[in-house]
């Protein structure tokens, strides 16, 4: 069991963490869970569909992001701009995927902001036929009606 | 049906598999993805799929889609050489790179109103049409019913229903009533019979609708600020000029007179301009003048927001003019991070480009940033930034999504 102030955070692969609760609050989602009910505090919170590796890339961030929250002296700005740099380009696209579903399960505002921020930097180049096969999206529309779309924005392209 | 164009085969991918079927994000959050694109991007996105369009083209969209960035619109208003039917307008963002160029097509010399939230009218006589400057989309609108050449439109945003309200006011002259042409510098006032004031809430109404017009002619463009129109007019009477504002209020769709204009300081005349002071009402006295080596801007004097004529005490702004070796200086307006920007009227050549110079002035730090328009490369573009006729009809804005069909 954890220690005061710390919580047990156990993945959907069975994989404990104990983090520190200033680091584990950064989601709204548990916080809102301690918050309603106590016993989340005393025991283990399941974090359900996250398996570990991924949780505890979650807690990295977390934690970086928690600490650089309470003392700027040591994690500075720019510290921080350069964590989450290298922390978004360091995941492969699977990592991406499932980083993206778990902080918006979780409620990371920050972390989502920053992944959808990677995400739009990383299509925003792109043709949308390039768009339609990456993500493997259906083109729905009649030859006619995405002329017509093309046809009111030919600066766009 | 999918339809794949070769040039897209190139596969400039960086990062990006370009024969995987793997998500790269899940679905509920296609919302939260798209709202990080640039205009451009969305633009083109549009025709990925229906998903894809409906989201950008939704209006809830368009208003959680901010993008900070602020550019200036130049409107050229007397130079479009009287062969060519097209109208330039420049919009220039603030590095000072001209991003596009806006061309409207129509038979006639073109005039433009104030940008309201990104959205700006063009117009000829009867004719009108909007235009969204971020997304380059334009609509015509319903052609209103007095056909005089003389009209002036002025563009409102109505903050409480939400609503853009088209206003134009057409004065009916004397000459105009016996079929001459108007030509060159008249005294329009003295020979103004009769006002026409019509009005059309874009989207709302089929046609324009009659309102009872202001007892003066305006010809100035209006400012739109917090949901009124405003003009600063001068009329000759027989001991005097006297000087007033004008609003119009756009909700109550009524003109309100005789705001009157600051107390003035020796009894002098002061001829007043009215920049962009966003979110407030300003005028200002002078163009810059240097006292002891310092270039001076006398007077802003800012009105409190909803334009009782209840005016703060006049803002003097000083800016160290030694390392600059003209001083044509002209405010055109503050920015909401409360920035002048200042413009030089003198334009320099290089080569064959013509070169703007403008200023930021950041009146806390007193830190004078220079900037400068390049690359007015083309022929036409030397002519519109050719002296005076940068001033005067420059609007800033911030950007705007939103389709005009959704208004």
């Amino acid at each position: 069991m954890a220690s005061k102030g710390n919580l047990t955070l156990k993945s959907c692969n069975g994989k404990e963490f104990i983090v520190e609760e200033k680091v584990a609050v950064m989601s709204t989602t548990i916080k809102n869970m301690v918050d309603v009910d106590d016993s989340f505090a005393q025991g283990v919170i399941p974090i359900i569909g996250v398996d570990g590796k991924i949780l505890a890339k979650l807690i990295e961030y977390c934690k970086e992001h928690a600490e650089a929250d309470e003392d700027e002296e040591v994690k500075s700005e720019e510290y921080l701009k350069k964590f989450d740099e290298k922390f978004v380009d360091e995941l492969n696209l699977n990592d991406l995927y499932d980083l993206l579903k778990a902080s918006n399960y979780l409620e990371i505002t920050k972390l989502l902001n920053l992944l959808c921020q990677k995400v739009a930097s990383m299509i925003k180049g792109k043709k949308p036929e390039e768009i339609r096969r990456i993500f493997n999206i259906k083109n729905d529309f009649t030859p006619e009606e995405e002329e017509e779309i093309n046809r009111q924005n030919p600066w766009a392209f | 049906m999918v339809t794949t164009s070769k040039r897209g085969r190139k596969g400039r991918s960086r990062g990006l598999p370009n024969n995987s079927n793997r998500r790269v994000f899940p679905d509920e959050l296609l919302w939260e993805i798209l709202l990080r694109l640039p205009i451009k991007s969305l633009m083109k996105f549009k025709c990925v799929s229906k998903l894809w369009r409906s989201i950008i083209l939704n209006p809830l969209f368009a208003n959680a889609y901010r993008c900070g960035f602020r550019g200036i619109l130049v409107c050229d208003p007397f130079d479009t050489p009287r062969l060519s039917p097209a109208k330039n307008f420049f919009y220039i963002s603030f590095d000072g790179l001209i991003s596009h160029h806006v061309t409207v097509e129509h038979g006639r010399r073109m005039g433009s109103t104030d940008v309201v939230n990104g959205l700006v009218c063009f117009f000829y006589a009867n004719y009108s049409c909007l235009y969204n400057i971020a997304t380059r989309q334009s609509m015509d609108l319903p052609l209103s019913v007095y056909e005089g050449a003389s009209a002036g439109y002025h563009l409102g945003f109505d903050p409480v229903n939400k609503l853009y309200k088209l206003l134009k006011t057409c004065a009916i002259y004397d000459k105009y009533l016996d079929g001459g042409e108007l030509d060159g510098e008249i005294d329009c006032v003295n020979m103004v019979t009769n006002l026409n004031c019509e009005i059309l809430t874009i989207g709302v109404d089929k046609s324009w609708r009659s309102i009872d017009p202001p007892p003066w002619e305006i010809i100035h463009r209006s400012l739109c600020i917090n949901g009124a129109l405003y003009w600063a007019v001068s009329r000759e009477k027989p001991d005097g000029f006297s000087d007033h504002l004008i609003a119009f209020h756009l909700s109550e769709e009524k003109f309100q007179f005789g705001i009157p204009k600051p107390d003035e300081p020796n009894g002098e005349r002061r001829h007043y301009r009215m920049p962009q002071f966003a979110p407030k009402l300003a005028l200002f006295t002078s163009s810059a003048e240097i006292r002891n080596g310092t270039t001076y801007i006398d007077s802003w004097i800012i009105c409190n927001s909803d334009g009782d004529g209840d005016w703060e005490a006049d803002h003097n702004f000083d800016i160290p003019a030694s390392n600059y070796d003209h001083y044509n200086f002209i405010p055109g307006g503050v920015l909401p991070d409360g920035k002048v920007v200042i413009w030089d009227t003198y334009g320099t050549m290089s080569g064959m480009d013509f070169l703007i110079p403008f200023y930021l002035y950041d009146p806390v730090e007193k830190k004078l940033t220079k900037m400068v328009i390049r690359k007015c490369r083309s022929k036409s573009s030397s002519k519109i930034f050719r002296q005076h006729y940068i001033t005067g009809f420059l609007s800033y804005h911030e950007e705007n999504i939103i389709s005009l069909y959704a208004i």
